[in-house]
């Protein structure tokens, strides 16, 4: 991207805009991006920040912040506004921080696409010089499922913050100190774990629909006794027992140990997404022209054909920010619809949870796994521009439809796998799931010194933002396409996030936000967030409420 | 014998709008298949390889039968089956 310019006038005194303004330089220089940064004295609570490239075309996103209490909002009076505190806090004894800095990194990652997007749209004849973007969206996008669960009319969910038990949630200790995340993929390894312990089928069940909370609801209410009976157990006898019964466990990885890790250097200076052209021989005098756009569109991706074959949060957010954007997304279930569609609470006759990540994508129910299924899948992609799955590593070959298989039918594709581990998926031989990441990239030690939690956050904080930096890696490479005369494949990973998520720690130069006493902010009840004097221009409300727009123009 | 059913939302399109219908059977297994006989469709919503699919929880009364005798729990007059939607992310 080294034809591209970032402009950013930032006053000095907009102090809650700097872990924001952090975040966004140090995207731009993995992305080598030229930075020019002028100081302003004055501070209006609004950041112009303008992409350029070189032949003098530009696009702005006016970047803002709410003014309460005599003060502009920064990254703790934002977690507290938009709920993101009250989540995090479900499972503990009291409101606190995230820990990390994570509207202002999410928000940083959505500004870029909204430029990278502008700029796109620009190349392709739109009118439009510039939008808006209020920090708190980040926020809001961040919460939506929770937001979706408890705003329904029947079953909403509620919970009180910072009245959960810390001690009956992971991360887990073993008798020799360890603190460990636990994964189970499937119940029966659960149960032949606990049985091993001596624990009763009763308490196992009702153990794992505890444990099975912590991706929907952020909690995680464990029978005591089972808790107890790991803590009389040495690490390295819980690691065989593990393997045995086949769950997974990892310790929690200290700061220092993540900084040893030796691809820890790549992802902190290239970025947490991989963008590869492909192949020239395969391309055989292919020639990828993106589609100009109709006179009358005005979003950035209008136009844009993805087909996402994608399940839980990471790969939908990315494809549901991606129609947010203006593209059309296929979606891609199997026959008789994503069970996950029936996840209470729910909405109408739709798990509200999972409308709110997916309502805006065509639905195609196709079997991948069989013959016509795949030719199905085949026949979409010849015409669109972009596929992106989250499928577990290695299903993509075993299925054959791997970036090899579809480059064959459209040279031009952006194949963009959402996965855990990234470039390490085949030396990291525990499930990428996100809590399993944040124990072993070292967020869950930042999160347990920072945010008041003893491991990492039962919020889903690497699953969301694994979805905005792969629909940013998506927006990134669709931009380069217009010139580069070819398709690209593209990875992001929950990793990458998590690491993202970590940077200024892991850099031992953290511009942490500052400590103020937000208490009087909090919004624990998350139904309450749509008649926010703040929020509500942000919200809109039909069966649940939810964001109702990334695209906003000035 | 006759054991009640609670049907969930998501599976009322199959059972004619019913929240609530009546099988009999000696055992969990023996209730699916006779509900698919009522209801054609219904067994592959719930079972895949035999077993209880990964995104459905049954319950028997109060106890989720995957941690008992899954499928060959035995049921009794006067029992309820509950079936619900998993709730899972990530």
């Amino acid at each position: 991207m080294n034809n591209l310019t970032l402009r950013v006038c930032f006053s000095t005194a907009d102090r809650a805009f700097a872990p924001f303004m952090s975040a966004l330089v140090s995207q731009a220089e993995k992305m080598d991006i030229e930075i020019i940064t002028e100081d302003t004295s004055v501070s209006t609570g609004v950041l112009p920040i303008v992409l350029q490239r070189t032949n003098g075309d530009q696009f702005t996103v006016d970047v803002s912040t709410p003014y309460i209490q005599g003060k502009f909002c920064g990254e703790r009076e934002l977690q507290a506004i938009t709920g993101l505190m009250a989540v995090h806090s479900r499972s503990l004894g009291q409101i606190s921080y995230l820990g990390v800095d994570y509207i202002s990194v999410t928000a940083a990652s959505l500004v870029m696409q909204l430029l990278i997007a502008g700029l796109f749209g620009r190349v392709r004849g739109a009118t439009i010089l510039r939008c808006n973007f209020d920090l708190t969206q980040a926020g809001l996008l961040a919460v939506g499922q929770y937001l979706a669960g408890a705003s329904v009319d029947y079953g909403a969910e509620s919970f009180l913050a910072g009245n959960g038990e810390p001690n009956k949630r992971p991360p887990f200790r073993s008798n020799d100190g360890i603190l460990f995340e636990l994964e189970s993929l499937s119940p029966k390894p659960w149960q032949i774990f606990w049985r091993d312990l001596g624990v009763s089928d009763k308490d196992i069940g009702k153990g794992w629909h505890g444990f099975m909370q912590r991706y929907a609801k952020a909690i995680s209410p464990i029978p005591s006794s089972m808790i107890n009976l790991l803590s009389e157990l040495s690490f390295s006898q819980l690691q065989e027992k593990a393997h045995l019964s086949g769950i997974y466990i990892t310790k929690l990885c200290s700061l220092d140990e993540r900084k040893s890790d030796e691809k820890l250097a790549a992802l902190l200076t290239k970025g947490p997404w991989q963008i590869e052209p492909h192949d020239a021989a395969l391309l055989n005098g292919y020639s990828t022209v993106t589609a100009a756009l109709r006179a009358n569109a005005t979003q950035p991706l209008a136009g844009i054909t993805v087909v996402e074959s994608c399940r839980r949060i990471q790969g939908p957010m990315a494809g549901h920010l991606l129609t947010l954007l203006g593209a059309t997304v296929i979606r891609i279930e199997p026959p008789g619809g994503d069970l996950l569609r029936g996840m209470p609470p729910l909405a109408g006759d739709c798990s509200a949870r999972f409308d709110a990540l997916n309502y805006l994508k065509q639905v195609r129910e196709i079997d991948i796994k069989s013959v016509a299924g795949k030719a199905e899948i085949m026949a979409l992609i010849k015409d669109a521009d972009v596929f992106i799955h989250n499928w577990a590593p290695g299903k993509a070959a075993q299925l054959g439809l791997d970036c090899s298989d579809m480059v064959k039918v459209n040279p031009a594709l952006i194949y963009a796998y959402a996965g855990g581990w990234g470039k390490s998926d085949n030396e990291i031989d525990i499930p990428g799931t996100d809590f399993m990441v944040q124990a072993y990239s070292g967020l869950a030690d930042i999160i347990s010194q920072h945010g008041g939690s003893p491991g990492g956050t039962l919020f889903t904080a690497t699953d969301l933002f694994g979805g905005i930096l792969a629909s940013q890696a998506v927006v990134i490479a669709l931009y380069r396409r217009l010139t580069a005369n070819t398709g690209f494949y593209v990875e992001s990973s929950l990793l990458g996030a998590a690491t993202l998520l970590s940077e200024s720690y892991l850099n031992s130069n953290a511009v942490l936000s500052e400590h103020h006493d937000v208490k009087d902010l909090v919004v624990d009840d998350l139904s309450s967030l749509s008649s926010h004097p703040v929020l509500e221009l942000f919200l809109t409300t039909n069966d649940y409420t939810r964001l109702d727009s990334l695209w906003r123009m000035s | 014998m006759s054991i009640l059913i609670h049907i969930p939302t998501i599976l009322r399109a199959l059972t004619n709008d019913q929240k609530k219908v009546n099988s009999s059977g000696d055992t969990v297994s023996d209730i699916v298949e006779n509900l698919e006989c009522d209801f054609p469709g219904i067994k592959d919503r719930l079972i895949n390889n035999k077993e209880v699919h990964g995104f459905i929880n049954i319950y028997l009364n109060d106890e989720d039968i995957r941690f008992g005798e899954g499928l060959n729990t035995q049921v009794k007059p006067g029992d309820a089956i509950t079936i619900l939607p998993a709730v899972a992310g990530g």
